[in-house]
C-alpha cells in the first residue's frame, strides 16, 4: 500500500472499494458532514 | 521551568515536546529539528514512504517532510491540545495549507486544505522513539478534489 498522503494511495483506496471515483465523490460529503471536518 | 544557580528562573520556549516538534519542524521548516527530536532508530507509524513502509529515523522523515512541504509550501500545523501520561504524549492538531506544488504526485490544484490529526509519541531522553499518527488524509484528498482527478 503506498503512502496515505499521495496520489497512489488514493488510487489504490478507490480501487479497493470497488466503486468508481465519481461514485465515491458523490458519497463523501454526507460522510464528512457527520463530524470529520477539519478546523 | 528550570531554575539556574543564579536563582533566575528560565521559562521553556515550548510547553511540550509536541509543541516544539510541530512549530519547529512544520511551521518554521527547521529540518535540523528532526534530527534533534527524533531518535536515530525511531519508528513513525501512520506516515509511510512511497512503498507504504512506516518511516524509520530522521532521514526517512526528512524525505516525507520535504515532499509534503513541496506540495504545501505555506503549510501550518496548529497544536490544539496535548495530553501526557508517563513517557507518552498525545497531540490533537489541525493542518492547514494551500496546494501549490506537485509533491503529492499530481499537479498543484491551488486549493486550500484544513484537516485534523492526532499523534501519540513515546519519548526517551528528550527524543521521540516511537510515534503513532492518525491524520485525516482522506479529507485532505477530498478538499483537493483528488477523486475528480482520478476519474478524468
Amino acid at each position: 500500500m503506498p503512502a496515505p498522503w499521495n496520489h497512489e494511495w488514493l488510487e489504490a483506496t478507490v480501487k479497493s472499494t470497488g466503486q468508481t471515483a465519481d461514485a465515491l465523490e458523490a458519497l463523501l460529503p454526507a460522510f464528512f458532514d457527520r463530524g470529520s471536518k477539519g478546523g | 521551568m528550570k531554575a539556574l544557580k543564579t536563582g533566575v528562573v528560565m521559562k521553556k520556549k515550548y510547553p511540550t515536546l509536541m509543541h516544539e516538534w510541530f512549530e519547529e519542524v512544520w511551521n518554521r521548516r527547521n529540518a535540523g529539528t528532526i534530527e534533534r527530536l527524533l531518535a536515530a532508530d525511531a519508528i513513525v507509524h501512520g506516515i509511510t514512504d512511497e512503498s507504504g513502509k512506516e518511516l524509520r529515523g530522521p532521514k526517512a522523515f526528512k524525505r516525507f517532510h520535504s515532499r509534503f512541504l513541496n506540495a504545501f509550501p505555506n503549510l501550518s500545523v496548529e497544536v490544539e491540545d496535548t495530553v501526557s501520561d508517563g513517557d507518552q504524549i498525545a497531540a490533537r492538531c489541525v493542518v492547514r495549507g494551500k496546494h501549490d506544488g506537485d509533491g503529492l504526485g499530481f499537479k498543484a490544484t491551488e486549493k486550500e486544505i484544513a484537516f485534523t490529526g492526532m499523534c501519540i509519541a513515546r519519548v526517551k531522553n528528550g527524543k521521540i522513539i516511537e510515534a503513532w499518527n492518525n491524520f485525516d488524509f482522506l479529507t485532505m484528498h477530498t478538499q483537493l478534489g483528488s477523486l475528480k482527478l482520478l476519474s478524468q
